[in-house]
Parts: structure tokens; C-alpha cells; sequence
């Protein structure tokens, strides 16, 4: 009887297990379906239906998305090299020097990072607007800057506190200059998990709605600000199409979270 | 080169810049909100004081806002950590090898969607006669359209919330359980532990440092509810979602050009999220540490 116990208990477990992740997913895997599917077989919530590509078709053809993919492609990598840039080296100085007010400028960066993002934007829009650079790539390529180097800061710290401190040592002894420690040493060993934040703060800038939502206009609006205003426009919904985009709009982070879910356990571990 | 020179060269210009485009926008903010600058009237934006906060205090909607954004606050906080910390646990004792580590990218996958991707999936859910939530309520004979209703809109909003940080919380919450060592869990296994008070009284305990942190950017990013809330109600019925983000934003673009009072919003926005984050460091953080 025991031994029958447990088979049903595991039985009842797997059932479990099964159905939460299916309601974990399941938001996904039926937009996923409706991206393929007429707006009449979304509507009459017929689940088998022939599939159709003419969602996507359409949707590529729109020319207010293609705009959105490109200024995102463009304001998303610019705002990432300068992040890169800026970021990684002071993350290193961060982390292996020592110097006046250091932790106080730590916790800077990171609060900046903590802010509540309508405290950020609504003086950027004026700034911008008095400036003539509202709805521009250049006003959003600077705004985006600052998420992207403070992620990036405040992230990189930690993969390169766990970079050996000796290896380091025996490099200066062996006559490399700081300069070159860092450039030879720090940075190659630390480079998968910095690789890792850095597509971490990819998908961050990707994914960011508000600000490019109030900052732009007509001209320089990202991917998410153009779905978002196909979903909240007038009642005829076309479900099928934001279905389209809204998965066009999920694929890079989809992609970029795959590559990353092989670094974070391993950042983990690190830290 | 030695450290100084780099310290020169790697810091203080990147700093600078970071210190500049981080602070002048607060500065421009503060100032900003003790003007009148209308965009609807040219001329405007002269000094007027304490004008926008009075205005703001006498403002019956900015009440609602502030009570909505707390209660959205403590749903979503509350929220995705039960879900994140119950799946976790369930996860963590009925899963293993491969298929957990399968489970646990699954789960990182509600997260890395954009929030406008994720809210507009849960309001396709969500609407009468073409989602499946309405469908299935209504074997129940529950047919009010959810979003519709007041009382049930922010609960339904921060279902999506819920559902993506859950989910992310879920999935730290089994790596942290992975990095509890084994012997105290064995041993409690043999003194006859059962599952649940296994989990209450020692596994949970041992990894609440991380649960903390956990928490903390859960509390950061559940002040940043625009996105969700903007794309499944925009702040309606009435004013029944809005909360203070979105009041800004029909302050600033939306409705009026007044991104003065908007400014004053958004100061007293940052004020509730200093205090808040300032509360938990001194109460919760500190002391456990």
C-alpha cells in the first residue's frame, strides 16, 4: 500500500508541476498561436485553425513599426557602447581601488538606477523641449545613457571583484602598467559575466517604455511605444496584428535571456 | 601608468558625465516644480513658490493617486514574492536534474518580455468574449468585464506584475535554495521535517539575506507601474488605476501642458520612494545583516 502511496503522491506532484508552468507560459504560447491565426478565428476563440503568415506580412509592411524596430536598433546598441564605454572602466576602479568617498559614490550610482523614472523624465522633457531636441535619436540616445551606465556600473563591479586579485599582482610585477593590467588581465577574465550584464542591460533598454513614450514624438519613438500605441488605439482592435508585433517586439529579449541563462548561474556562483 | 593616472583617466570623466546627466534633471526638477511653465501659454514659467504643492495638497485626485500607488505598491511587493517564493519551494522539492534547470530558464521567460508585450498579452486575456479569463469565470457565473470594474481593475493589473517579477523571483529563489547546503536539510529530513515546515523554519531562514535583496529590487520595480498600467486600463474606469506616474503624464503631455505641476508629482513620487526604501533599509536590512 505504501508503495502505492507514493506512486500516486509522485503522479499528483508532476500534475502540479505541469499545470503551473503551463500558467506560467501560457500567456506567451497563446499569443504565440493568435500571432498565426484571422482576427474571426481570434475572435470565435477557435483554437484550431489553418495558420497564416499574413499577420506578420502585414505588420512588417506597417511602416510605423518598421520605423520603431530601426530607431530602436540604432538607440538601443548607441546607448549600449556608450554604457560599455563608460561604464565598465569605472566599474573597474570601483572595484579594485581605493579612494576618497568611494562608497558614497557607489551608492550614487546605484540610486540613480533606483529612481522612479517619471522623476527623470518629466525634467528631460523640458530640458529637451527648450533645447529643440525633443523627439530626436540624439535626446534619447542621452537619456538612455544613464540607465545603461549605471547598469552597467553597478553590475560590472561585482565580475570584476571576482577576478583574481593575484593574477593581477603578478602582472604588475611583471612590469605590466595599471593601464595594461586591466587591458591584458582584468578585463579578458572578467569578459563572459561583464558580457552577460551586458546583455542583461540590452534587454533593459530594449524593454524600457515610459521614457521613450513622453520623450518622443512622431520621429524617434521605440519599438515598444509603437505597440503600445496600436494597442491602446480606438475600439476595431486588430488582434491578430498586435499579436504579430508583440511577438516581433518579444524575440530579441527571448533570444538574448537564452544566451544569458547560461552566464547567471554562473554569476551567482561568482558573486 | 600607475593607479593615479588611471583613477584620473578611467573615473573622474565618467563620473562627471554620470554625475551630470543624473543630478541636472533632479536639479531641473525641484526648480521646475516651483514654477508655473504651462506649454499651452507662452510666458509662463516664472518663480510662484509652493504654488503647485498647495495645489497639489487640494487636489482630491492626487489623494486617490497616492492611495492607488500604495495599494498597487504593497499587491505587487506582496504578491510576486508569495508566488516567487511558493513555486520556488514546490519547484525546488518535486523537480531535479535536468528538468529543473529546464524549469527554471522557463521561468525566467515572463520577465525578459517587454512589459508593454506582457500587459497587452494579459488584456487579450482579460477582454469579455475573446479571452480566456472571462471564458472561464463565466462557468463560475462571474460575467462583470474585469477591466471595466473598478474594484477589480488594479487587482487585475497587478496580476501581470506578478506574473513577470514572480516568475523572476521564482527562479533566483531555486538558485538560492540550490546554494544551501545539504546537511542541515537531511538532517532535519531524518528528525521527521515534512515539507512545508522543512521550508518555513529552514530553508527560507537560511537564504533570507538573498530573499532581502530579492525583495528590495522587487519594491524598486513595482514603483515603475506606468508601463502595465498604461496599456491595460490607462488609468480607468475613471480614475480608478491611476496612480501617480500616470497623473504626471496626463499633467505633462497627455491632457495639459503643465509640466510644472507635473514636476511637483513627480518630487512627491520621489519622496514616497526614498522614504519607502529608506524605511526597509533601516527596519528590514539593516537588522538582519
Amino acid at each position: 500500500m505504501g508503495e502505492k502511496f507514493l506512486k500516486i503522491k509522485k503522479l499528483m506532484t508532476n500534475i502540479i508541476v505541469a499545470i503551473i508552468l503551463l500558467i506560467v507560459l501560457f500567456p506567451v504560447i497563446w499569443i504565440f498561436f493568435n500571432s498565426f491565426k484571422w482576427d474571426a478565428d481570434i475572435i470565435s476563440l477557435n483554437f484550431f485553425s489553418t495558420p497564416t503568415l499574413h499577420n506578420y506580412l502585414e505588420v512588417i509592411s506597417t511602416e510605423r513599426l518598421f520605423t520603431g524596430l530601426v530607431n530602436s536598433t540604432i538607440i538601443t546598441s548607441i546607448s549600449l557602447l556608450v554604457g560599455f564605454c563608460v561604464g565598465v572602466p569605472m566599474a573597474y576602479i570601483f572595484a579594485r581601488l581605493n579612494f576618497w568617498g568611494k562608497e558614497n559614490l557607489r551608492f550614487f550610482v546605484g540610486s540613480v538606477r533606483f529612481l522612479p523614472p517619471v522623476a527623470i523624465v518629466v525634467p528631460y522633457l523640458a530640458i529637451w523641449l527648450n533645447a529643440g531636441l525633443y523627439d530626436t535619436h540624439f535626446s534619447l540616445i542621452i537619456t538612455y545613457s544613464l540607465i545603461s551606465i549605471c547598469t552597467m556600473t553597478w553590475l560590472c563591479i561585482e565580475c570584476f571583484s571576482a577576478v583574481p586579485i593575484n593574477c593581477e599582482e603578478g602582472a604588475a610585477i611583471d612590469g605590466c602598467d595599471a593601464f595594461q593590467v586591466f587591458y591584458k588581465i582584468a578585463l579578458p577574465l572578467a569578459l563572459p559575466s561583464v558580457f552577460a550584464m551586458l546583455v542583461f542591460t540590452f534587454i533593459l533598454l530594449w524593454n524600457e517604455f515610459f521614457m521613450a513614450f513622453i520623450l518622443t514624438a512622431s520621429k524617434a519613438f521605440t519599438m515598444p511605444v509603437a505597440v503600445a500605441s496600436a494597442v491602446t488605439a480606438g475600439l476595431m482592435v486588430p488582434w491578430g496584428r498586435i499579436s504579430a508585433m508583440v511577438i516581433l517586439l518579444s524575440t530579441p529579449p527571448l533570444i538574448f535571456s537564452y544566451i544569458i541563462t547560461r552566464f547567471l548561474p554562473y554569476y551567482y556562483k561568482v558573486s | 601608468m600607475n593607479q593615479k593616472q588611471l583613477l584620473y583617466i578611467f573615473f573622474i570623466p565618467s563620473f562627471t558625465f554620470l554625475f551630470t546627466l543624473g543630478m541636472y534633471p533632479l536639479i531641473e526638477a525641484v526648480y521646475l516644480s516651483l514654477c508655473d511653465l504651462d506649454f499651452r501659454f507662452p510666458g509662463t514659467g516664472n518663480f510662484v513658490g509652493l504654488k503647485n504643492f498647495i495645489e497639489l495638497f487640494n487636489d482630491s485626485r492626487s489623494y486617490n493617486d497616492i492611495i492607488i500607488t500604495f495599494s498597487w505598491f504593497i499587491i505587487t511587493t506582496v504578491g510576486s514574492l508569495l508566488v516567487g517564493i511558493v513555486l520556488a519551494s514546490i519547484f525546488n522539492e518535486y523537480t531535479s536534474g535536468k528538468f529543473k534547470s529546464v524549469c527554471l530558464s522557463l521561468f525566467v521567460i515572463p520577465v525578459v518580455l517587454p512589459s508593454v508585450a506582457g500587459a497587452f498579452m494579459w488584456k487579450l486575456m482579460y477582454t469579455p468574449a475573446i479571452g480566456i479569463i472571462p471564458f472561464l469565470l463565466s462557468y463560475i457565473g462571474f460575467k462583470t468585464p474585469i477591466l471595466g470594474d473598478p474594484h477589480l481593475a488594479l487587482f487585475a493589473c497587478s496580476l501581470v506584475y506578478i506574473w513577470q517579477w514572480g516568475s523572476l523571483i521564482a527562479a533566483l529563489t531555486m538558485i538560492l535554495f540550490e546554494s544551501v547546503p545539504r546537511d542541515p536539510i537531511e538532517a532535519a529530513r531524518v528528525f521527521g521535517a515534512s515539507g512545508f515546515t522543512l521550508y518555513r523554519s529552514i530553508l527560507i531562514p537560511i537564504i533570507k539575506p538573498g530573499l532581502i535583496s530579492l525583495t528590495f529590487y522587487s519594491m524598486v520595480m513595482s514603483l515603475r507601474s506606468f508601463d502595465y498600467i498604461y496599456v491595460m486600463t490607462a488609468g480607468g474606469p475613471g480614475v480608478s488605476t491611476e496612480t501617480l506616474d500616470l497623473y504626471a503624464y496626463w499633467q505633462a503631455i497627455g491632457a495639459a501642458g503643465r509640466v510644472s505641476y507635473a514636476s511637483a508629482i513627480s518630487i512627491i513620487m520621489l519622496l514616497i520612494t526614498i522614504v519607502i526604501m529608506s524605511l526597509f533599509w533601516k527596519t528590514v536590512w539593516v537588522k538582519s545583516s
